[in-house]
């Protein structure tokens, strides 16, 4: 009987640790479609500002005010944050990834240690 | 998905799974839907923007316009340039165009914003079909459970 009491301890275990898997892969989740959106954002500027005549005047909101920027450097600072968001994407999908394998390995504990319950009621007086 | 693979799956599941299933089915239609209408509302502000710039190309300089200062205060004030306008394209970025330019750019934010609808569309018909499958597999199920019983 202690035996089955100590495998439900344990089943409870892997449930929490399951849920807190499950929610971490829900901020990353959020995170990664806060990322996409900004990706894609920055890549229609950086489409717009490649289809733009050389002279076109180009200003960016600082705050309240509009700088003059020049547009080479416009473009390359775009292409660059364009860059960056990539790479941050890349990294969340990683962890997901992570995360993601985790829970599949918590899922097969979980079963396994709710089979051994079963199995141990089953056998008990 | 292949919908030949969605058959075969749909056979081997489990009342219980199917009503799972039909519930994640709706959840993702729902969520489709509103995806669909933000997008049909950011094309209709587009459209809403490109006109507005099309008048001010049409007028002259010096018409008189009332400014809104809020959006409920207005003043009276006059059109100083009617060529050029400064057009936000995102994240801070604003580039001067002229009419034409703005028109045009206008056009092609439309354009993308269509192509998604579009998508967002076919998308949310696979799913409707889906969930009539996975509804009529169900019902075929219950049925059997119930003439076994």
């Amino acid at each position: 009987m202690a035996d089955a009491e100590n495998t439900r301890k344990a089943l409870q275990k892997e449930v929490e640790t399951y849920r807190n898997l499950q929610a971490e892969l829900q901020k990353l989740a959020k995170g990664k479609q806060e990322l996409t959106a900004r990706f894609t954002e920055t890549e229609t500027v950086v489409e717009e500002l490649k289809l733009l005549d050389d002279e076109a005047n180009v200003f960016k909101a600082v705050g309240p005010v509009l700088v003059k920027q020049d547009l080479v450097e416009a473009r390359s600072n775009v292409s660059n944050r364009l860059e960056f968001i990539k790479k941050d994407i890349d990294r969340l999908d990683v962890q997901i990834k992570g995360v993601e394998s985790k829970m599949l390995d918590r899922e097969k504990e979980m079963m396994k240690l709710q089979r051994k319950l079963q199995g141990g009621a089953a056998a008990g007086p | 998905m292949p919908p030949k693979e969605e058959q075969i799956k749909l056979d081997s599941l489990s009342p219980q799974q199917l009503v799972e299933l039909r519930q994640n089915l709706n959840a993702e239609i729902q969520r489709l839907m509103e995806s669909g209408q933000a997008l049909a509302r950011a094309s209709n502000t587009f459209a809403g923007t490109k006109k507005s710039v099309e008048q001010l190309g049409a007028s002259k300089e010096g018409q008189s316009i009332m400014l809104p200062l809020t959006s409920s205060l207005y003043v009276p004030g006059e059109v100083a340039d009617v060529e050029k306008v400064l057009v936000d394209v995102g994240t801070g970025y604003y580039v001067e165009m002229c009419i034409a330019e703005a028109a045009k750019y206008f056009d092609r934010r439309i354009k993308t914003l269509q192509e998604n609808i579009g998508i967002v569309q076919q998308t949310l018909n696979d799913r409707r079909n889906v969930l009539m499958t996975v509804q009529a597999m169900l019902q075929e199920k219950m049925a059997a459970q119930q003439a076994r019983a």
